[in-house]
């Protein structure tokens, strides 16, 4: 084995050092150390998942519930941080400013609600994937396939702007087309998780955690000091960046009587920029309804995510599923905290006109580059970007898959099907999500965020309803949740035909009605809002005037999961 | 929940044993913070604003009639190129950056003295033929052909910042090479400066108040209280109640 591996990265550099790019522009061709740590990081990715490979369906779908609380809540972090984290929410700070942050708070203010309202009692209800909570609470094959198709939708949402990070990553390393990058980026990750299934995922989870968080800091910790800035505790030093680039930062800025200035020669400086930091300014285009939307409907979203409720069913029990939610988003909270340090610094350095406008979402690597931070740390750097959104997809894809065959294909279509072919059909659910995703990436719809915003918002009308009722209320019978579930399904396919319209079509505005106010009230983004609330008022309603829930069901809540 | 034999009914609002009892008044405190904490702030935030315009747009305001008019004084032509120049400075889209580039070249050419304008358009067009394939440089090649460059960027700016009233050491300086135009019999329509005066207003108010104002560990206090607070009391909220649950559960001897 050590000698197939030692074969192939030497044929791989090979093409590497002949193509060796200038580091005078930020795009480029070949670059070979980049190249070498992200074949390093891959290499022991699948070597991890080898060692650790799902043995039977169970380790595949669930790991064996043997994971530790730390441990799970490393995998947890590990699993959220996806493209979106490492690369997206630099993305939409450098892009919206102040607004940007409605994405920081809502992807870790979810936490709170999964933390109160649903991650002891999912361990607790002890079913393997949302699909199986939802069809097992509401007595109901039929809402279990719906539930599994929404998972699967949700699955797929979420993993294209994975792929669209790891198409930008693999485009900035190797110096190809993104169509290609993606392409193989995708085959990549698809061969990773078919390997390890979710046991594998876990433990390289772990790995991958450290990864994301080493390769993220680094550069900060480095651009911080040169441009003389409070370096040992990024998190706040990055503050008197955002101060400088609303007040300005007058030039010369100098150390030792040199010059500070970026990779191109421009001073660090420039002038006043206020629309950076202030709220809901006009110059970002977004509004304070925009921004309340975005942090609420990320916020359900978060507590309504299946490869997220899923991960609840690998800890032994409810108290450690608790615990490993508080590790999970310290952990989590670490690279939120460093992210809008990019985003300043990614604005100061490329604020010169002459830079031009760059890709949004390499912002984090174009900030280190343009810091001239040495290439082997800025290609750490994005083997990390690479690794967050492998963690992530690989999650997605077991997710996907466990939804695909084990909620559709076993407990609907063939309750009688053998172990063997189950493994066989959650592969094959692997295998049909990826090509699936690949061709959508293609497309580059939107930010990685918003794209995968657009996930979130779907799982907020649609899982994170049946849940909050399905725990906290036994009078929610299947009817209210057919009910509920169709009303949050309705506000999720107007919204995101006006979005998919508006993305597809010259004038929108003459295909659809009323194009401007619904794509503003019911941004793809954002609509769970008021998909959410509604599913949820939907679902009350109609349980209240119909059949009421089984006692069996019932009793389970009341003495299982409440105890 | 407490149940029995007649009744399974659970409902979050209505816990019917000491233990769940408390549980829910934990879960409703610690949403109550979680509201208030995230929504309420911005909520706060939202009420108390006022848009304030920047220097430049209130400078810009107070010359633009006269601008328009062509009977701006040269002081009021300066003002007006320093305005410009302060919003050409950040990152505003193509076709806004052409429009100012474009009213901001007009009156600082006004600014020159006709026997040096068309050895200004030559500077600006030599330096900007200068920057053509810097990416084929190598490393050390492009390091020394970018200094060069920068050195004339700089003296083109000291050239004619004279003329058009700005500080030698003025940041705006640097970006004349590159804003200003090299054509220098541009006409300007009124539809243009129309055009302009939604760029600057976009630009150039803010939403401030005494929470944007106030600094904090050298944050903006309101950024500090979103992008590092918040996240820290999310943690905090669910350590309390991880921890909280525990000792719960452990005084009523209930095993989950």
């Amino acid at each position: 084995m050590k000698k197939i591996i030692s074969i192939a990265v030497a044929l791989t550099l090979i093409p590497a050092l002949a193509n060796a790019a200038s580091v005078t522009e930020l795009e480029g061709s070949f670059k070979v150390g980049p190249a070498i740590i992200l074949i390093a990081i891959l290499i022991t990715f699948v070597l991890v998942g080898i060692i650790f490979r799902a043995k039977n369906t169970s380790d595949f779908y669930a790991a064996g519930n043997k994971i530790s609380k730390v441990g799970s809540g490393m995998a947890i972090a590990s699993n959220w941080m996806s493209a979106a984290s490492f690369l997206g929410m630099a993305a939409l700070m450098y892009g919206f400013g102040y607004h940007g942050l409605s994405y920081v708070i809502g992807w870790t203010g979810g936490y709170v609600l999964l933390m109160v309202l649903m991650a002891g009692q999912i361990r607790k209800y002890g079913k393997y994937t949302a699909p199986d909570f939802i069809g097992d609470r509401y007595y109901s094959k039929s809402l279990r396939a719906v539930a599994a198709i929404v998972a699967i939708f949700i699955s797929i949402a979420y993993c294209v702007g994975q792929f669209g990070g790891i198409g930008l990553m693999f485009k900035w390393i190797l110096g190809i087309d993104y169509w290609l990058a993606v392409v193989i980026g995708g085959a990549v990750v698809l061969a990773y998780t078919l390997i390890s299934g979710m046991l594998g995922v876990t433990k390289n989870m772990q790995i991958q955690y450290v990864i994301i968080i080493i390769s993220f800091i680094i550069p900060l910790f480095l651009l911080l000091y040169k441009y003389d800035y409070m370096w040992l505790l990024p998190p706040v030093g990055y503050g008197q960046v955002v101060t400088d680039i609303v007040n300005g930062i007058p030039a010369p800025a100098m150390i030792d009587g040199v010059s500070l200035a970026n990779v191109y020669g421009h001073d660090f400086a420039m002038l006043p920029s206020p629309e950076y930091a202030m709220p809901w300014d006009p110059a970002t285009g977004q509004s304070f309804f925009q921004f309340m939307a975005i942090s609420f409907s990320l916020m359900i979203g978060t507590a309504g995510l299946p490869h997220v409720l899923q991960r609840f069913y690998v800890v032994p029990n409810a108290n450690d599923a608790r615990w490993s939610v508080v590790w999970g988003l310290f952990f989590i909270c670490i690279l939120y905290w460093l992210a809008p340090a990019y985003s300043a610094l990614g604005k100061v350095l490329s604020i010169n006109p002459e830079v031009g406008a760059l890709a949004k979402d390499a912002i984090v690597v174009y900030t280190a580059q343009l810091g001239d931070i040495h290439p082997l740390i800025v290609g750490l750097l994005a083997a990390g970007g690479v690794s967050a959104a492998f963690s992530t997809v690989s999650g997605l894809f077991v997710a996907g898959a466990s939804a695909f065959s084990h909620d559709l294909v076993v407990k609907v279509f063939r309750p009688d099907m053998e172990a063997g072919k189950q493994l066989t059909m959650a592969r094959l659910g692997t295998v049909f999500m990826a090509v699936i995703v690949t061709l959508i990436a293609l497309f580059k719809f939107a930010l990685i965020g918003q794209l995968v915003a657009v996930a979130f918002s779907l799982a907020g009308c649609t899982i994170f309803p049946l849940f909050l009722l399905g725990i906290w209320w036994s009078g929610s019978n299947r009817q209210g949740a057919v009910a509920g579930l169709i009303a949050g399904l309705l506000v999720s396919l107007i919204a995101l035909t006006y979005f998919i319209v508006g993305k597809t079509s010259e004038n929108p505005a003459d295909v659809l009605p009323m194009y401007e106010q619904v794509t503003y009230w019911l941004g793809a983004w954002y609509f769970a809002w008021i998909g959410a609330p509604l599913a949820i008022i939907v679902n009350i309603l109609v349980s209240k005037f119909t059949k009421p829930t089984p006692i069996e069901i019932k009793k389970f809540l009341a003495e299982e999961v409440h105890g | 929940m407490e149940t029995n034999e007649q009744n399974y009914d659970l409902s979050f609002f209505k816990p019917t044993n000491p233990r769940t009892r408390s549980n829910r008044n934990m879960v409703l405190v610690l949403l109550i913070v979680w509201i208030v904490a995230v929504f309420g702030f911005h909520f706060l935030l939202r009420a108390i604003e006022e848009p304030v315009p920047e220097e430049s747009l209130t400078k810009y305001q107070n010359v633009i009639e006269s601008v328009k008019k062509g009977a701006a004084s040269v002081q009021e032509k300066q003002t007006m190129v320093w305005s410009v120049l302060s919003v050409l400075g950040k990152t505003i889209k193509p076709d806004e950056r052409a429009t100012l580039g474009k009213i901001m070249s007009y009156n600082a050419y006004q600014l020159i003295p006709e026997n040096k304008k068309a050895e200004i358009a030559s500077t600006i067009e030599s330096i900007a033929n200068s920057k053509e394939n810097l990416s084929t440089l190598s490393n050390e090649e492009f390091a020394k052909k970018r200094a060069e460059i920068k050195q004339n960027e700089i003296n083109f700016g000291k050239s004619i910042s004279s003329n058009l009233g700005l500080e030698n050491n003025d940041i705006r300086t640097q970006l004349l090479s590159t804003q200003m135009l090299s054509d220098y019999n541009l006409t300007v329509t009124q539809d243009d400066y129309a055009t302009a005066d939604k760029i600057m207003n976009k630009y150039t108010i803010h939403n401030r108040s005494v929470l944007t104002d106030t600094q904090f560990l050298g944050f903006p206090f309101h950024y500090f209280y979103t992008a590092v607070f918040l996240l820290i009391l999310f943690v905090v909220l669910c350590w309390v109640y991880a921890y909280q649950t525990k000792k719960l559960n452990k005084k009523y001897n209930f095993e989950g």
